[in-house]
């Protein structure tokens, strides 16, 4: 079970992971050494990873389009959406799909490509292009 | 964007709390080079650093992709209020016949009913798609591999 003090702290570090403990410890009154146990802890139960958000344009990646994926063969389009270097973030959904991938192109040639690979393994999808990402990780405890 | 800007990313991309130090040690780069680098990138590229959580642990058991389509004088409302719904924890602007896509955390099912019918109450909400995110099988991968710099 997570305290009070734990959700202070996850959303702290949602807000931006590469804060200092020292940081954190001003803002929420705590001691730097509990900070330091309750993030150990906190990192291997329920923070999966501490990552940075792209802006994906800034590296010449304009296509963002998410797929919603059906498919007979859930082990072979798993495998491939796993490796592919397009594919961002994937997930298992229901219902109605299999997988839901956020993919990320840097141009309509590369993204037209990875449509041919769902169509030759058999792969149905319905895409939607991002036009514009409004908010990213702000969900609050 | 140099190589050393794309090192120094798909680190931060692995770990985001990763020491400039370890930095330094893993891309060979000098910590005073990362850190400007950092601060650089920081500006234009680097949106936001953030953990990404197990909502189940923390009780919320419920996560869907819900998308809308709203009548046009009401768009810029909507977004709004979508922005600083406690329950939403990422909105983009789609084209594919919808408006918004939400990606919404709940306690259970029935929140996120409640929170549809709220929005629809608002709202004069055309159309509503949704599906229930059941499992992470990757997560914000682009760019996550230091072995594959050669992506970009």
């Amino acid at each position: 079970m997570f305290k009070e003090s734990d959700l202070l702290i996850l959303n702290h570090i949602r807000k931006n992971s590469r804060q200092s403990l020292a940081d954190i410890s001003r803002k929420t009154r705590m001691p730097i050494s509990t900070i330091f146990d309750k993030l150990k802890k906190l990192e291997s139960t329920v923070i999966k990873r501490h990552v940075s958000l792209l802006n994906f344009s800034e590296l010449s990646h304009n296509i963002m389009v998410n797929f919603s994926i059906k498919t007979k063969d859930n082990e072979k389009a798993k495998v491939f959406l796993l490796n592919d270097k397009n594919v961002n973030s994937l997930y298992k959904v229901s219902p109605n799909f299999d997988f839901y991938a956020e993919c990320i192109f840097r141009n309509m040639g590369e993204l037209e490509l990875f449509k041919d690979e769902l169509a030759r393994l058999n792969i149905c999808f319905e895409d939607n292009f991002i036009v514009n990402e409004v908010k990213r990780e702000i969900f609050q405890l | 964007m140099n190589l050393k800007d794309i090192k120094i990313i798909t680190n931060l991309r692995q770990d985001a709390r990763m020491p400039l130090t370890t930095m330094s040690k893993k891309t060979s780069i000098p910590v005073s080079t990362i850190f400007d680098r950092l601060k650089a990138n920081e500006q234009n590229v680097i949106v936001k650093h953030t953990s990404l959580l197990d909502f189940t642990q923390l009780g919320y058991f419920t996560r869907a992709n819900i998308t809308f389509k709203v009548d046009r004088e009401n768009k810029d409302a909507l977004k709004e209020y979508l922005i600083k719904n406690q329950s939403v924890n990422s909105v983009y602007k789609i084209n594919n016949g919808y408006d918004f896509m939400v990606e919404g955390i709940f306690k259970q099912i029935k929140d996120m009913e409640e929170f549809i019918d709220q929005v629809k109450s608002r709202f004069k909400i055309e159309d509503t798609k949704s599906f229930f995110i059941i499992e992470d099988l990757k997560r914000e991968a682009f760019m996550a591999d230091p072995q594959m710099i050669g992506l970009v």
